[in-house]
């Protein structure tokens, strides 16, 4: 069985907004997912599932084998488990120092002394934070802020994390750090879902990608595939990536996985 | 921008543990408050002032924060220095406005002054505290002192809420400002109104995800956090302690 199991995902807002509508989906281990779709195609919802924050009306949600019900007692469990970076960094960063703020997941997940002390240093060192430990969150950077939001959820320690819009606002060493990162967690078999509108991030860096639009899910596959259907790129209103564009202008035979790899040859 | 972190130069140089610095300010406070002459509060407005200039803050700095009470403290002492009354009394300087007499006299002069040395001497006590101590020393105070959970919390995001609603409506000041919303008192009251009500709207949905990313992070209802500021040493408080009964009882002599 997949860690993650979606079956038949409902979710409708108070306002009556379906979001998201018969979602089925199923994430391995270690898997590097990538969601895309246009603004409101229900990403952020399927996240907001994801790590329990929402409930869905129908269907089933089954994480590691425990199937996901409505009580606190399952959110509680969960936050160990799947851990949710938020697009703004400013909503999720509230303690008066870094350090603070990213001892506040690990507190809660019942590390202390000095397996806190150990986890901290760890994902300190991982996001590279260390140096700003001490600083309260206004006086940080954009990019500075993004790195201690992932900081404080690492630090809880979850199998999956989901990263709504990594790299929205980011410049492009504070992208590299975020991808540093990324392939780090990776490395250490941890399941990655972003959600992004970086086609050709996606393209280089996804083993399996998710297409939605209007709630559902339009296609899933590999995104080498999916990103060469032109059909489904113009339905979903996405664009092809570089490489693709470029390799087709050219008439290769080949597709390069990489810009680096296109460049080379 | 706080006026503790717009000065926060202090905090980063003086490594003093927080528990000693409090015990500074609560020396400065007393020794300004329980005072029975001018003497001790002046001494305290200087060594505290000396003590800022020896860290780095600048004189203009010193200055303006030593005038940033100064306009209310007038306001409040102008009117126990002046005595206004029918009939004509002892005064320094009177005048005689119709069938009253305004002026001030040695006495009310006296404990006019008196009083202004003890506000300012209170309030360099709340600077030295507030320009000393980053905002977790001031939670992790409030936490030794066994204030109540639910006030600290409140108290730590309401500071971050703070912080972030002041960027926000300076940013949401500046866009309207570009487009000529503040180019007479009507538009400006209109647009001052808009702004207002943006800036609230934006809270309430910024409350809503802080709360679904506290949630996110095993949030049930109480906020714990890394204690970083280590044991205090008892000895670090026998300067501060002496300093307050010195204070105290220099205070107590009438000059």
């Amino acid at each position: 069985m997949s860690y993650l199991e979606l079956e038949n995902i409902s979710f409708e807002y108070p306002n009556q907004t379906l979001a998201l509508n018969q979602i089925s989906l199923s994430v391995e281990k270690g898997e590097k997912l990538a969601v895309v779709g246009e603004n409101g195609s229900g990403k952020s919802s399927l996240f907001l599932c994801l790590c329990g924050i929402h409930y869905a009306q129908t269907g089933r949600y089954i994480v590691d084998g425990e199937e996901q019900r409505c009580k606190r007692k399952d959110r509680n469990k969960l936050f160990r488990k799947v851990g949710y970076v938020f697009q703004d960094p400013e909503v999720q960063l509230f303690a008066s120092t870094v350090e603070k703020d990213i001892s506040f997941g690990a507190i809660n997940a019942g590390m202390k002394g000095k397996d806190l002390e150990a986890c901290m240093d760890e994902v300190m060192e991982m996001t590279q934070t260390h140096e700003l430990k001490k600083n309260p969150p206004h006086q940080l950077s954009y990019g500075q802020k993004k790195r201690v939001a992932i900081a404080g959820v690492l630090a809880c320690k979850p199998e999956v994390l989901l990263l709504d819009e990594p790299f929205a606002w980011l410049d492009n060493q504070q992208k590299k750090n975020t991808i540093q990162i990324l392939d780090e967690l990776h490395q250490q078999n941890k399941t990655i879902i972003i959600s992004t509108h970086d086609i050709n991030f996606v393209y280089e860096w996804a083993n399996k990608l998710v297409v939605m639009k209007e709630g559902r899910i339009l296609a899933k596959g590999h995104p080498h595939e999916l990103l060469e259907d032109e059909a489904l790129l113009e339905q979903a209103g996405l664009e092809m990536p570089l490489i693709l564009q470029l390799s087709k202008k050219l008439n290769l035979e080949s597709r390069p996985e990489t810009m680096e790899a296109f460049l080379k040859d | 921008m706080f006026i503790s972190e717009k000065y926060n130069l202090l905090q980063a140089k003086l490594t003093w543990h927080p528990f000693e610095k409090f015990t500074f300010f609560v020396a400065f406070l007393l020794g300004s408050l329980l005072t029975q002459n001018i003497l001790t509060p002046f001494l305290i407005v200087a060594g505290i002032s000396a003590f800022f200039l020896s860290h780095g803050l600048s004189l203009k700095a010193l200055l303006e924060i030593a005038a940033l009470p100064m306009s209310f403290m007038l306001v409040a002492v102008v009117s126990i220095i002046c005595i206004i009354s029918r009939e004509s009394f002892e005064a320094i300087y009177i005048i005689q406005i119709s069938d009253y007499y305004i002026g001030f006299s040695q006495l009310s002069l006296d404990k006019g002054i008196f009083i202004i040395g003890k506000a300012m001497g209170a309030m360099f006590a709340f600077y030295f505290l507030i320009l000393t101590s980053p905002i977790d020393e001031i939670e992790y105070l409030l936490r030794k002192m066994k204030v109540p959970d639910l006030l600290i919390e409140l108290f730590v995001l309401s500071f971050r809420f703070i912080t972030i609603l002041l960027l926000f409506s300076r940013q949401c000041y500046l866009s309207q400002k570009k487009r000529m919303a503040y180019r007479s008192f009507s538009s400006s009251i209109r647009s001052l109104g808009m702004l207002v009500s943006s800036v609230l709207v934006k809270s309430l949905v910024h409350a809503d995800f802080s709360q679904q990313a506290l949630l996110n992070r095993g949030y049930r209802g109480e906020m714990k956090f890394i204690d970083a500021h280590g044991s205090f040493v008892l000895k670090r408080l026998i300067l501060p302690i002496i300093g307050m009964i010195g204070l105290i009882m220099l205070g107590q002599f009438k000059l």
